[in-house]
């Protein structure tokens, strides 16, 4: 029985993961159309993921007000935020739009989300500067030379032109060495995503099971 | 275009197998140091000592999308983690963005502490899911880093902007941070936040330095041939340019 359970998921992750591949190459009706089934069984497996989600932030939360933990005031108002935008958005009533539809739940999206959200991002303006900050500290060889770069690429941006090289130094470097890094580690992820693709196709890699 | 993939994989799949058997018989060179993937037992050590816990994120992107490979190798690193932690019974908190993440993620813990002899040590309000959200994930996640006493942060995944809310709120905290992305663009927030970076392509190599199994040290030789055939292969296109 054991054997049984350390076989199962992974036969049929190898099976149904080969399946789908085939299907992307074959041109037949039938295994085209079991492959896109296989697919669609993953979508209401995630659907299903969802309430499991649901679950956990409840227990979560749940314990850390149970036990008086620091932060528990956020944790209720997520509770509580949860449920009015559940028992909101729910009812399917005949004539009545229900879901993201419904007019109270996009009313909290587009006041309270999307404001709260765009904060969110407003800051991290700041981080950035912080963290830029950070980094131009010199210290090693590595840091002197990226500040140096950073001075280059900020003045070459100056549209005044006060230095006429800058603006053609701060191409070249954009152009050459940065591109040739991105395009360097760009094809070695591209490379790692394809083989770890096969790793997972083939279980070798498997964390699903022991 | 789908032709050209399947050619690859057939291209692909005996140099792996020839590779793996040449592992198998000690016939593979030393692989090259990556400090972050050196110093991640320590810090499973450094925790159990303090009894303070250790941050686990296996980035915003979940599975089925384009950026599973990140995902997986979050989650392959959260393996070799979480069999350290259940081990030295160290805490870990592990955060997710995705609903189909969660289970994943929980199943991946709750099997190493059973795999330890400590299954009474998982808990699996540990693993949390946060938001799907990249944004509020970020802030869900500095959170985190504000109220727990934490000994590291180790994150490895997907990550966009968001990742300075994270990144810098642990720098500013003296968090010791372990991070790795494939994303260009995040690469530079990443530098400028963690102790130890994973860039690129070594997020993938998780799996051969952890566990050290042939099959996964077979797939990181691979990698390495593609890469100077895809090398050779751009200085002959260049060649014929100029030439030509």
């Amino acid at each position: 029985m054991a054997g049984l359970k350390r076989i199962l998921p992974t036969a049929v992750a190898i099976s149904v993961g080969l399946y789908v591949l085939l299907s992307l190459f074959s041109t037949e009706f039938a295994i085209d159309a079991i492959g896109t089934y296989l697919i669609d069984m993953a979508v209401v497996i995630a659907a299903f993921a969802l309430i499991l989600g649901v679950i956990n932030v409840l227990r979560v939360h749940g314990r850390k007000i149970q036990e008086a933990q620091p932060g528990r005031l956020y944790s209720f108002v997520l509770i509580a935020v949860m449920f009015i935008v559940l028992t909101v958005g729910l009812p399917a009533l005949p004539d009545r739009a229900s879901g993201p539809s419904q007019p109270v739940v996009q009313w909290i999206f587009e006041n309270i989300q999307a404001p709260i959200q765009a904060s969110l991002s407003a800051l991290l303006v700041f981080f950035i500067i912080t963290a830029g900050y950070r980094m131009l500290r010199i210290r090693n060889l590595e840091s002197a030379v990226m500040l140096i770069v950073v001075i280059i690429v900020l003045l070459g941006q100056v549209t005044l032109g006060l230095v006429p090289v800058l603006p053609k130094l701060k191409d070249w470097i954009l152009d050459v060495p940065a591109m040739a890094g991105i395009r360097g580690i760009l094809l070695g992820v591209a490379l790692g995503a394809v083989l770890t693709g096969i790793r997972l196709l083939l279980g070798v890699e498997r964390p699903y099971s022991d | 275009m789908e032709v050209t993939g399947l050619v690859l994989l057939l291209l692909i799949l005996p140099i792996l197998l020839y590779l793996t058997s040449r592992v198998r018989v000690g016939k593979a060179g030393e692989l090259c140091s990556i400090p972050a993937m050196e110093v991640l037992p320590d810090l499973v050590g450094r925790s159990a000592e303090t009894g303070r816990p250790l941050h686990v994120s296996v980035g915003v992107a979940g599975i089925g999308g384009r950026m599973t490979s990140q995902t997986w190798a979050g989650l392959t690193l959260l393996s070799q983690l979480a069999d350290e932690a259940a081990a030295c019974d160290t805490p870990l908190i592990v955060t997710v963005a995705d609903a189909v993440v969660l289970p994943i993620a929980q199943d991946i813990v709750r099997r190493a502490y059973v795999r330890n002899g400590n299954a009474e040590g998982y808990d699996s309000t540990n693993i949390q899911l946060i938001a799907p959200n990249a944004m509020a994930y970020a802030s869900g996640v500095a959170g985190i880093l504000e109220r727990e006493p934490l000994t590291a942060n180790v994150m490895v995944g997907q990550f966009g902007d968001e990742y300075l809310l994270m990144g810098e709120t642990g720098a500013r905290l003296g968090v010791r941070q372990i991070v790795g992305t494939a994303d260009p663009g995040t690469l530079p927030f990443v530098y400028a936040t963690a102790d130890e970076t994973l860039i690129g392509e070594e997020i993938f190599a998780g799996g051969a330095y952890t566990t050290g199994k042939p099959s996964q040290i077979g797939s990181l030789l691979t990698e390495d041939w593609l890469r100077w055939l895809v090398a050779a292969g751009i200085l002959v296109a260049t060649a014929l340019k100029i030439f030509l």
